[in-house]
């Protein structure tokens, strides 16, 4: 028999029972229309996590390569151009742009103050007025943020310990690298935990760049051009480094892989997100046994018109295949309408949410799937029933 | 074309088994119009079922056009079925859903023609039963002759080899049995072979030859003497 009278006589037969083959779909409409709903869900906050979570606004593909000294001796140690051409060099048609930057926040610094060694945490500021509380004293004035500027404010705590008050702080004179810095004000840090400006000191950025020897920097920050393998690009590089980078003695490159941990969230909520499909697609299961039962049934009313179309010439395979086709259409359509009722659904509740659902060509792609699949499998048994009945026997009734 | 040697049929396995056919030799050539008959229980249904390929589950040998029917399995008997047996049942045998040109559609589509190819065809079987532009009735519009009538152009939908009918007149009254006799006649002397079973014996001395059976064997095989041959 062709297929396409096979298409036609098994959707009579669902058609001649419209209530039954009905109810029969909700079910895998339902089973179907949550998965479709939780996948799109769970899709759209993957998106938007990762999309928040991609540092760089302009879609490039960046990463940074750090540089920690191993003894504090070293402090000053970092990048030079030298590893600029370095870094070049591993791939050149995939890197765009390698540029060292200077740390500006929490720099570990050794100074002196009231003429002793002091380890001092220290944040460079661009600002006259940054958005610190000031105890005593006054902020930057417009000409100490140049280069030969020489005011610096201290934390409240350095001041209580070191010269024991606010008052005799004022005006102190603090050694920075080369330079001789004049404390002229006195702030609380502010109480958010780890800001920038939880610091002892603060110096305005070109003065205190003025004081430093080298030009060194404790990170390079690498553009490469799009679509680029950054994660193994960067290793390259840091291997690279290790082997013959300029500091290389005296302390460790290492890289932190926004690409491993983007993937590793996102794996996450893949995850998650499958785990709760599943449990929804057991509805699917449950829809599932529900087709096989009508199928068994359909094949035991039918038995009259099974000896028919077997004594005037189907195989048994045909009526298998008959049958088959019955519970796969009813299973497809309960999947395509599954399909669209989750995908409106997800598109409902998204209104509520701060994200859009995103519905895959995977997960349209999977419906059809899963709703054969679901199709074959529960009509396999009733269908084999069908093809397997005894024709003389079902002749005699 | 149909040859018969040493058929036995038994129900059942061992010691409940019950024999149905003893021993059954029968030869039935191109054209011939056979009418089987006997009581109730005596193995009539179970001999034309095995002739037409129905049942494949006998002792002994069946040649159908030199093939042994004993060896076909349930897929080749279907085919075989398909290309060269028309049936006709006692009860009707429509399938009630579909309309009468679905129903005489069957056997052509499992012979794997398409619809559109055999709109012609379906009209010119049903004109042919008496049943001109009925294809979009369905079954339970017609009487018992009608649906009868259905049943007997979808027999010959395939242009069988010939035709089985097991007590095609059982369920109609005496005048709709003589109009289905008359297209049996009609066919026969078309050159259609028709082996059918009654227990009528007017129907059957409308044949041109009758066998009777009693309790699963061949008792007499005779030729009808017509009045008007
Ligand atoms: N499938 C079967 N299983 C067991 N016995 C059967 C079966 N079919 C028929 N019989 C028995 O075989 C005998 C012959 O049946 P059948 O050929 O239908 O007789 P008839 O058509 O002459 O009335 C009957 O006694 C019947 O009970
Ligand atoms: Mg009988």
């Amino acid at each position: 028999m062709r297929l396409s009278e096979l298409i036609r006589i098994s959707f009579r037969a669902l058609a001649a029972n419209k209530r039954r083959s009905f109810l029969t779909m909700i079910g895998i409409v339902i089973g179907i229309a949550s998965v479709v709903t939780i996948l799109s869900l769970g899709n759209g906050i993957k998106a938007a996590t990762v999309k928040n979570l991609q540092a760089d606004t302009q879609g490039q593909q960046t990463a940074e390569i750090t540089f920690n000294p191993t003894s504090s001796s070293e402090t000053d140690a970092g990048f030079k151009e030298s590893d600029i051409a370095l870094a070049k060099q591993t791939a050149p048609d995939k890197i765009k742009k390698v540029v060292i930057k200077h740390d500006k926040e929490r720099l570990q610094v050794n100074g002196q103050l009231a003429n002793a060694d002091t380890m001092m945490s220290v944040t460079l500021v661009n600002k006259a007025k940054p958005n610190i509380q000031l105890n005593a004293g006054h902020g930057f004035s417009q000409d100490s943020l140049q280069a030969d500027g020489e005011d610096a404010i201290i934390s409240k705590k350095l001041a209580k310990k070191v010269f024991h008050g606010n008052a005799a702080a004022l005006n102190s004179s603090l050694e920075l690298g080369t330079k001789n810095y004049n404390i002229v004000g006195i702030f609380s840090p502010p109480k958010t935990p780890y800001s920038a400006l939880d610091v002892d000191v603060l110096v305005p950025e070109k003065a205190y760049r003025a004081g430093q020897l080298s030009q060194e920097g404790r990170k390079l920050a690498i553009t490469y051009t799009p679509g680029s393998d950054v994660s193994k690009l960067t290793k390259d590089v840091v291997e690279k480094l290790k082997k013959s980078g300029s500091e290389r003695r005296s302390g460790e490159y290492s890289y932190f892989d926004y690409g491993e941990l983007l993937k590793g969230i996102g794996n996450v909520i893949s995850a998650l997100t499958l785990f709760v499909s599943a449990i929804a697609g057991i509805s699917l299961l449950i829809a599932g046994v529900g087709v096989m039962n009508m199928m068994y049934i359909s094949a035991s009313e039918r038995s009259q018109e099974i000896g028919i179309r077997m004594a005037v010439g189907a195989t048994p395979a045909e009526i298998m295949k008959q049958f088959l086709l019955e519970s796969v259409m009813l299973t497809l359509t309960g999947g395509v309408v599954g399909l669209i009722v989750g995908a409106l659904t997800a598109w409902v509740i998204a209104m509520f949410l701060p994200f859009k659902p995103v519905v895959t060509l995977g997960s349209v792609i999977g419906t059809f799937a899963i709703s054969s699949i679901v199709g074959i499998l529960f009509g396999l048994l009733p269908a084999k029933s069908a093809a397997n009945k005894n024709l003389i026997d079902i002749l005699k009734s | 074309m149909i040859d018969l040697q040493h058929v036995n049929k038994s129900y059942g396995q061992g010691a409940t088994a019950f024999h149905v056919l003893k021993d059954i030799n029968l030869h039935i050539d191109e054209g011939e119009f056979v009418a089987i008959m006997g009581p109730s229980g005596s193995g009539k249904s179970t001999l034309i079922n095995i002739i037409g390929f129905l049942d494949t589950a006998f002792e002994g040998k069946y040649f159908f056009q030199d093939e042994n029917v004993a060896d076909f399995n349930a897929t080749k008997a279907s085919r075989m079925r398909n290309r060269h047996v028309g049936f006709v049942f006692q009860n009707f045998s429509l399938i009630h859903n579909l309309n009468i040109f679905e129903n005489v559609l069957i056997p052509l589509s499992y012979g794997g023609h398409r619809r559109s190819e055999v709109r012609d065809r379906i009209a010119e079987l049903l004109e042919s039963v008496g049943l001109a532009g009925m294809e979009n009735k369905l079954p339970r519009n017609l009487s018992g002759g009608q649906q009868q009538r259905v049943a007997i152009a979808r027999a010959l939908a395939n242009s069988p080899q010939f035709l089985i009918a097991d007590e095609p007149t059982g369920a109609l009254d005496s005048h709709t049995s003589a109009d289905i006799m008359q297209l049996f006649k009609e066919l026969h002397r078309k050159g259609g072979t028709i082996i059918m079973v009654t227990h009528d014996e007017h129907v059957a001395e409308q044949s041109d030859r009758i066998i009777k059976i009693l309790d699963g064997q061949i008792i007499s095989d005779t030729e009808v003497a017509h009045a008007t041959k």
